[in-house]
């Protein structure tokens, strides 16, 4: 065989194989709903065919793998991120994201935090010039078959001049995020048919006793990865989801706390952690749904 | 050349290695727990571990967080408190990083390693932007030899399986270069001015992976041998070898010291002798002439002979699978490189243009690293 038909045939094979790769790996019409496996730290993937929305980052990189297997290769739009707080835990692996990824629309605050991954975060928003939206209670957003409501803050945060360039320092200066960011973290709602979620960041039992759903709900994130003040036995009791998931990793602060593993397991609510499972995965096409083995 | 000159030689170049090994300046003598202040320009890219940039400046070893990011050529001042590290180096962790004006550095040779560091930084990121992971990082590895920003995982399977070497760009990276050049100067130039250019475009390529001692090598080889052919003189490929190791001791002894540089010293002889032999050894000649599959068996083979005694000596043992392992995915290599080469440079001008060009590799990526996996 001459070189050339070598490289004829090799290139043939290649295009082949890859578009039977793309036809393969097509995603099915379920949503899913992702808890990253990323240590201590939060990171939420939902997906429904080609669409994906992403909440938090995890601490680093991870996310990333997480991204990998549950996105088609050809597919390197993420339609929505949302930041819920600044906090390494949450923020640390987004630059990446936002390098590697087209991203349609970021949600988060407008405000600043002094880390210095925040700074790198907003030079890459800058960069990619991704558009952010700051968000508050009662918004809603339909996204490819799935709907978002936003249930916290109450109000807007900040101003969404802090992600142009060239905005100057003392004007930065004035949107600082408060001392408290887990308490500003952004509570979101997801429902698809029937199935609905909540991912409330890390707010504490404060802010928890004045979420209220309309609905009743399947799935609920604990927020703080388990942390003793948040997931007040009040609050789980009137959530009563049939599922708690525990986002959480090697950490020195004892998540997931002894006290919110016995209010769980008191009110007989199933629940699973991402530093015993790995990866936890939820399927549903709107009426029924379970855990992915 | 008689016996006794080349005996002469080797005994002067001994004697110029002793001396330079004597005016050598000594590791700087500190106390565990002394407090330094170093100011100097960053001469390497830092490489991203986990959460945490690693690099090192003034022959201190420098871990500090993921961001600010620094990059090759940033002038920095670093006070902290110095650790002693497990292989006898000083270590400074997450001390005080400032970024300097004063030391602001606008030599010509500067600029110029700082724009190709640039390049290599902007190539990377067409990969990352094109492919998933861990497919971009190892092509990242495959083209540049980064080895930044690999998950943990999946770079504890490369190391298993024995395939680690196939993110650290070396002379196999060189003659694909070289030949690539070559081959594309020649449709328009004369021989010796095709030479000329390819000898550019491969320190060009040295640098943009990175300077690193494999590639440094082999740089210096492949220039070696171009002489030669460009003076009409056949390769010499063994005596190019070795006066690249003579030369790279020279500017830095501490290298005969260094695994990497040993095992890429060993793996090369190791081609270049041993690999013939196995060719042509009659009872198996018919396995390792197999199409495809014969001649990577045979250069890991030969390859491995010559850096299984390093390998003993420092690990304590070799993986019996890596033969295998890499007989199976080494063909991939030179389509990676020529596909990632194209979609890097393309890349720089237009993303998606690159992107495009990217996902054939994807499927070799995917192949190559489910074998890894498999394996690992």
């Amino acid at each position: 065989m001459t070189i050339k038909l070598k490289y004829l045939y090799g290139g043939f094979a290649l295009i082949v194989a890859l578009v039977l790769g793309a036809v393969l790996v097509y995603p099915d019409q379920e949503l899913h709903l992702i808890f990253c496996d990323v240590g201590q730290g939060d990171a939420i993937l939902i997906t429904k065919g080609t669409t994906q929305v992403l909440i938090d980052g995890g601490p680093n990189q991870k996310v990333l793998s997480c991204l990998a297997n549950h996105l088609p290769f050809w597919d390197r739009t993420i339609e929505m991120i949302i930041l819920t707080h600044p906090d390494n835990d949450h923020l640390g692996g987004l630059p990446d994201v936002i390098e590697r990824y087209n991203v349609t629309q970021l949600l988060s605050h407008s405000l600043i935090s002094e880390s210095a991954i925040f700074w790198a975060f907003r030079d890459k928003i800058i960069d990619k010039k991704v558009p952010v939206y700051s968000p508050k209670a009662g918004d809603k957003i339909q996204l490819g078959g799935f709907a978002l409501k936003i249930l916290s803050p109450q109000e807007r945060m900040g101003d969404e001049l802090v992600w142009q360039k060239g905005t100057d320092e003392q004007v930065l200066g004035a949107y600082a995020y408060p001392d408290n960011t887990n308490e500003a973290s952004i509570v979101t709602f997801l429902s698809y048919g029937n199935f609905d979620v909540l991912l409330p960041g890390d707010i504490s039992s404060q802010i928890e006793g004045v979420i209220e759903v309309e609905k009743e709900i399947e799935v609920l994130k604990i927020a703080h990865h388990g942390s003793k003040y948040s997931s007040s036995e009040e609050y789980l009791e009137r959530m009563s989801p049939d599922l708690a998931v525990i986002s959480v990793g090697k950490n020195s602060y004892g998540h997931p706390t002894k006290k919110v593993l016995e209010r769980l397991e008191n009110l007989g609510i199933k629940m699973l952690r991402t530093d015993l499972e790995g990866e936890i995965e939820i399927s549903t096409n709107g009426k029924e749904w379970g855990v992915i083995k | 050349m008689s016996p006794r000159n080349k005996l002469l030689i080797i005994l002067l170049l001994i004697f110029l290695l002793i001396l330079r090994w004597k005016t050598l300046p000594s590791l700087p003598g500190f106390l565990p727990g002394q407090e330094v202040r170093i100011s100097d320009v960053l001469r390497e890219e830092p490489k991203i571990i986990g959460s945490s940039q690693r690099f090192s400046l003034a022959r201190i070893e420098i871990k500090t967080f993921r961001y600010p990011k620094y990059h090759y050529g940033d002038p920095l001042v670093i006070t902290g408190t110095l650790k002693k590290g497990a292989t006898g180096t000083w270590i400074l962790e997450y001390p005080e990083i400032k970024e300097t004006s004063q030391l602001q550095k606008t030599g010509i040779e500067h600029k110029i390693l700082a724009s190709i560091s640039a390049w290599r930084r902007r190539i990377e990121k067409v990969y990352r932007f094109s492919l998933p992971e861990p497919q971009a990082s190892l092509m990242a590895g495959i083209v540049l030899g980064s080895k930044s920003g690999f998950p943990s995982d999946f770079y504890q399977a490369l190391r298993q399986t024995g395939t680690l070497h196939v993110v650290v760009a070396s002379g196999m990276n060189i003659t694909l270069v070289a030949i690539f050049l070559i081959n594309f100067f020649l449709l328009f130039l004369n021989r010796r001015l095709a030479l000329f250019f390819a000898f550019l475009g491969i320190w060009f390529y040295v640098i943009l992976a990175g300077g690193e001692a494999p590639v440094f090598r082999a740089g210096i080889m492949g220039s070696l041998a171009f002489i030669a052919q460009g003076l009409g003189k056949e390769k010499a490929a063994i005596r190019g070898l070795i006066f690249a190791g003579v030369l790279m001791l020279f500017i830095n002894p501490h290298y005969l010291f260094d695994l990497g540089f040993q095992l890429s010293f060993a793996a090369t002889a190791g081609i270049l002798i041993v690999y013939p032999k196995i060719k042509s050894f009659k009872k198996t000649r018919r396995i390792f002439s197999l199409p495809g599959f014969g001649d990577n068996l045979a250069s890991t083979l030969a390859a491995q002979t010559l850096t299984l005694p390093i390998m003993v000596f420092s690990f304590g043992g070799v993986n019996p699978i890596s033969p295998l392992v890499n007989t199976l995915v080494l063909w991939t290599i030179q389509w990676i490189m020529a596909i990632g080469a194209m979609a890097g440079l393309l890349g720089l001008f237009n993303q998606n243009l690159g992107q495009i060009i990217c996902l054939p590799a994807y499927v070799l990526l995917t192949f190559f690293i489910k074998a890894v996996e498999l394996f690992a």
